[in-house]
């Protein structure tokens, strides 16, 4: 009775070109799959972004006595997208591409490189998928070995940037979803401020209560922590700012320091009274959830000269139009505070008064809502934070 | 091999980046924390900061404990931020069930909210707890299930203390330090047990382990002191006692030169 040999097994995958990733547990290995006794660990995303250069090698084990050349034939690769269609992606150009490869007897070889391209160009996601052969037609008695492999594929925008050069895979999703289709560094990054302000995921805190949540000592982000704690939570226009500073250097936007925006005003209280704001968490469809609220500065995302700021939503875009929605890519004037005459619009309105506050400590205010709007021109300066954590 | 070699490597090199916390802190079982993380880091100006972090499944919450030792001057902006003189927070230091101060600096929370925050300093050394509520939405507004609020406050305050002696251990004796090396330090710098030291004076002593408070009576005096704090109540005055009290492996230690005046 005959014995069938062990077939060629696989062990490592190893890409390039791709982005690094990692994830809130730690970074992901490099080459993305590998080969170890207790199995294969697969990386659990690929990223790229829309002009990338990808190529990719296969290692695989010829536990058997037999040796010779064969034939390494990647015959697909396409991207399995959420509606269920596929993108075909090419190979080398083509289809398909093969190459020779040699095999030698009980040991592990690798094939050539192969180059994959033709996803679309625009920020989007899906299941990479590639089918391939190892030919063993001219080595007798050594049975060839053949399979398709899948993983998660997210094209961006740019290739990471910042904190995020080496990409977290939480937040690369995130953006993925809110910034789908886009190919237009503004138009994603709107979509970046829409999407976190509609997350359902930072509320702020209110008046009673402005610290920063997830800020450690040293001034860093605390990343890790906020990624395992699910759901809602507070964060005021810091935590808010920086997370979305994160999701724009998750997409490779500019990573412009982020801006604070400061008011001494006439009384030197460095206070002001917002507009009518809605804060993140709530519903900036139902009119009673804008409010003004006392303030001595604000902290927003800056990208290519415009202010994106997904703690608040307004009523009023800059030209008196209906806006209900947070501000993105605004100039700063716009996001500021526009004088109209009988109207104003914008995020400040005008300077607290002295005779307004009641409390220092805590914190306490009568605000007269009759006092006319009244502001100036802010002074910014830049925020630096110590980093993620 | 070689592959098995290299992804050792990385794991090996993202270790040491990031090891494990450096201190341990007793949460009760029933309060239903389980620790989901425990992390030392070391950033580039060389500040330290060691943290656990717990999540609760019955109320969806977490829970960070932090120990920290900074190397490098807080920014101007973060002073210029905490020491807002209208919404500055850094004396905002009472809202315990206590009611004393931890360390020399910090804040706590305000009032019932989606999350609570302890922060504690003593120079360079810091401790902070922070504790997130998730929400359900009510009405287009989260609402924050925070129901448990006083109980969990209660537990904040007693972390934030235990952590504000090991930062002041770390600070004295070293990151990660003994807790042999943490006494030598205390005496060395003029620290000695508070209980026997009180109990020489004729006071007799109860410990509230949540507060982290301990009483002392003897006839109509009744002194109360807390870990971590440089106050506390002689009756019902709030006193300053110059120095903070130090938790160490279950024992009190303090300076006595201010407190001796304290006793009839």
């Amino acid at each position: 009775m005959a014995h069938a040999l062990p077939p060629i097994s696989a062990r490592d995958v190893d890409f390039t070109g791709n982005h690094p990733m990692r994830n809130v547990d730690g970074p992901y290995a490099d080459p993305e799959v590998t080969w170890s006794s207790s199995g294969t660990e697969a990386a659990p995303a690929i990223s790229i972004d829309i002009d990338g250069n990808l190529s990719v090698k296969f290692e695989h084990y010829n536990n058997s006595d037999k040796s010779g050349t064969g034939v390494f034939q990647v015959y697909f690769a396409e991207l399995l997208l959420p509606d269920s269609t596929t993108v075909p992606l090419q190979v080398n150009g083509n289809s398909g591409a093969s190459a020779s490869v040699s095999i030698p007897a009980y040991g592990s070889f690798w094939s050539p490189n192969f180059q994959i391209s033709g996803w679309d160009p625009w920020i989007h996601g899906g299941q990479l998928r590639i089918g391939y052969l190892v030919d063993t037609t001219g080595i007798p008695g050594l049975v060839g070995y053949g399979m398709t492999r899948e993983w998660r594929f997210l094209v961006n925008l740019e290739p990471p940037v910042g904190h995020m050069a080496t990409v977290w895979h939480e937040l690369l999703e995130e953006t993925t979803a809110y910034a789908w289709g886009e190919d237009d560094p503004t138009q994603a990054g709107k979509d970046l401020t829409f999407g976190l302000y509609y997350a359902q995921r930072f509320a702020y805190p209110g008046q009673e209560n402005l610290t920063s949540n997830w800020f450690d000592e040293s001034n860093s982000f605390k990343l890790s922590t906020l990624l395992r704690t699910s759901g809602w939570v507070t964060g005021n226009c810091y935590d808010v700012a920086v997370y979305l500073h994160l999701l724009f250097e998750s997409q490779g936007l500019s990573n412009e320091p982020l801006l604070r925006l400061c008011q001494r005003g006439p009384y030197d209280l460095r206070a002001f009274l917002s507009n009518d704001i809605c804060p993140i968490g709530s519903d900036s469809t139902i009119p009673s959830n804008y409010n003004p609220i006392a303030w001595t500065n604000h902290c927003v995302v800056l990208f290519d000269g415009k202010i994106f700021d997904a703690c608040l939503a307004l009523q009023k875009a800059p030209d008196l139009s209906g806006y209900w929605n947070p501000p993105a890519s605004w100039t700063s004037t716009q996001h500021w505070y526009v004088d109209h005459g009988q109207e104003f619009t914008g995020v400040a309105k005008r300077f607290i008064q002295p005779s307004e506050i009641i409390s220092f400590d805590p914190p306490q205010f009568n605000f007269d809502l009759h006092l006319p709007h009244e502001m100036t021109q802010s002074e910014d300066t830049t925020f630096i934070f110590g980093g993620i954590l | 091999m070689t592959a098995l070699l290299s992804l050792t490597t990385i794991f090996l090199s993202y270790n040491q980046a990031q090891s494990e916390c450096k201190f341990n802190l007793f949460i009760p079982a029933e309060r239903g924390f389980v620790l989901d993380l425990s992390r030392h880091h070391i950033d580039q100006l060389s500040n330290e900061i060691s943290y656990l972090f717990f999540l609760r499944s019955s109320s969806k919450s977490s829970l960070s404990v932090d120990v920290g030792l900074r190397r490098s001057p807080r920014s101007k902006q973060t002073i210029e931020i905490e020491s807002d003189p209208l919404f500055g927070y850094l004396n905002d230091r009472r809202g315990l069930p206590s009611k004393l101060s931890i360390g020399l600096e910090g804040w706590t929370p305000r009032g019932v909210s989606g999350s609570m925050k302890v922060v504690a300093r003593f120079e360079n050394a810091s401790a902070q707890v922070t504790l997130h509520y998730t929400a359900h939405k009510e009405k287009g507004k989260p609402r924050f299930n925070n129901e448990t609020w006083d109980e969990d406050i209660a537990l904040v305050e007693s972390l934030a203390r235990q952590a504000m002696s090991i930062a002041v251990r770390w600070k004295l004796a070293g990151v990660g330090s003994s807790i042999d090396a943490g006494r030598e330090s205390l005496i060395e710098r003029g620290y000695v047990r508070l209980g026997p030291w009180m109990t020489s004076k004729g006071f007799t002593v109860t410990w509230d382990p949540m507060k982290r408070m301990a009483t002392f009576t003897k006839g109509n005096q009744t002194i109360k002191l807390a870990e971590g704090s440089r106050e506390g109540f002689d009756g019902s005055v709030r006193k300053d006692h110059g120095s903070l009290i130090v938790g160490l492996n279950g024992e009190l230690w303090a300076k006595t030169s201010q407190l001796s005046s304290w006793i009839n």
